[in-house]
């Protein structure tokens, strides 16, 4: 980050901090590209470089208040993102450590024609069939592709009651079209 | 979910906040609270009867300035490494680590000069300072912990074992100023090892700090990555 990106930063987040949107929004996308450049002198081309930019801009909206104007700007955003690449690196370690290279022994046959054959009228009654709510959220994570995030801020639940819910759902469609629960 | 529509959402939820004072004014309002609990442990408890006579003799003296300085210095670096970026050197860390050792050292130094063992089964008051010690740095504990998650902690481990240094610390002292017993046994079994167990705890207890990184994990369970 240069000293001018820096002081302008530092001008955006004065401006964030009172609510201004639009200023947020140049901050953040000011941090994007300044923590792309900071990952990628770190990590070199690794794929997961976006991970690391969003798990700062989140980390920086959380830490909105910790800010203090009259300090420069760039140790508080640096702290922030070498502390969410180190998170991130360690993730996709842990990650690596338990995936195996897949052995082209075990190559997963192609799909017979009758597992191409889906009863859609069938799924839409079981779906049609499920209580209320199981089936609203069925509905929007499976068909609308939402997130469980979108499902439980637009029905007011927590993001555990979505997943208990659709679990359920999923459960319930099983049984309807006459496979195992399992 | 794209960088682009993060920084749209991002910027959408924005609201008005109100920067936090800096640490070295959270720690003067966490002292006022710290230092009104040991007044109110010495009320309840009662200060040892020489108080006076013993502060201006060197040992005595010595060991209540280093409660006294220790829970300071680590008050203020658990609320600096709260605000990222706030530490520039390790200074604060090193200086609150190098307090414990010469705590430590002071105590077992008396120990082992008075050459009368550690006196575990023989001394029965220690395990009532011991008590003390952890009921006195309760809320000390509690209130320091609640301001540091109100900033953003980076380093939870670090900033839990300062919190429960400060608290613990704040304990000893007011044990330190209540106990009218002497011997460096009895000092270091009941008013030094808690400030050790509870530095303990509290580095155990770093996932109640590190509210940052839970949010973060929270986040990644709720996000597109884990659709259902």
């Amino acid at each position: 980050m240069t000293p001018e990106q820096e002081r302008q930063s530092a001008a955006f987040m004065r401006m964030a901090q009172a609510g201004d949107q639009d200023a947020y929004a140049s901050l953040l996308l000011l941090l994007t590209s300044a923590t792309r450049r900071f990952a990628r002198a770190r990590l070199g081309g690794v794929p997961w470089i976006d991970d690391v930019v969003q798990e700062t801009l989140l980390t920086v909206h959380r830490a909105l208040h910790t800010y203090d104007p009259a300090r420069p700007f760039g140790p508080w955003f640096y702290a922030i993102a070498s502390t969410r690449m180190i998170d991130v690196i360690r993730r996709e370690r842990r990650i690596t450590r338990r995936e195996s290279p897949r052995d082209p022994g075990f190559d997963v046959a192609e799909p017979s024609s009758r597992d191409d054959e889906i009863d859609v009228e069938a799924v839409r009654a079981a779906v049609r069939a499920l209580p209320g709510r199981q089936r609203e959220i069925v509905t929007a994570l499976k068909l609308k592709d939402e997130s469980v995030r979108e499902v439980s801020e637009r029905l007011g639940m927590s993001p555990s009651a979505v997943k208990v819910a659709a679990h359920r759902g999923y459960k319930a469609l099983r049984r309807f079209l006459g496979g195992t629960e399992s | 979910m794209r960088t682009e529509d993060l920084i749209v959402d991002l910027a959408w939820r924005v609201t008005p906040v109100r920067p936090l004072a800096r640490p070295a004014v959270r720690a003067f309002r966490w002292l006022i609270v710290a230092g009104t609990c040991v007044v109110l442990g010495i009320g309840i408890f009662g200060a040892r009867g020489d108080v006076t006579t013993r502060l201006i003799q060197a040992d005595y003296f010595w060991t209540v300035a280093l409660a006294l300085i220790l829970a300071i210095v680590a008050a203020v670096t658990s609320l600096t490494l709260a605000i990222p970026g706030a530490e520039r050197r390790p200074a604060l860390r090193i200086t609150a680590v190098a307090l414990l050792c010469v705590w430590a050292l002071t105590i077992v130094w008396s120990v082992i000069r008075a050459g009368h063992g550690l006196p575990i089964a023989t001394d029965p008051h220690w395990p009532v300072c011991f008590a003390r010690v952890f009921l006195v740095a309760a809320i000390p504990a509690y209130v320091l912990a609640v301001m540091v998650r109100r900033a953003f902690p980076l380093r939870p481990g670090w900033t839990a074992a300062m919190i429960s240094a400060a608290a613990a610390s704040a304990g000893a002292l007011m044990t330190q100023l209540a106990c009218p017993l002497d011997d460096p046994g009895h000092g270091l079994l009941g008013h030094f090892v808690p400030v050790l167990a509870l530095i303990a705890m509290g580095l155990s207890a770093k996932a109640v700090v590190g509210g940052a990184r839970r949010e973060g994990a929270e986040r990644r369970s709720t996000g597109d990555e884990s659709r259902e």
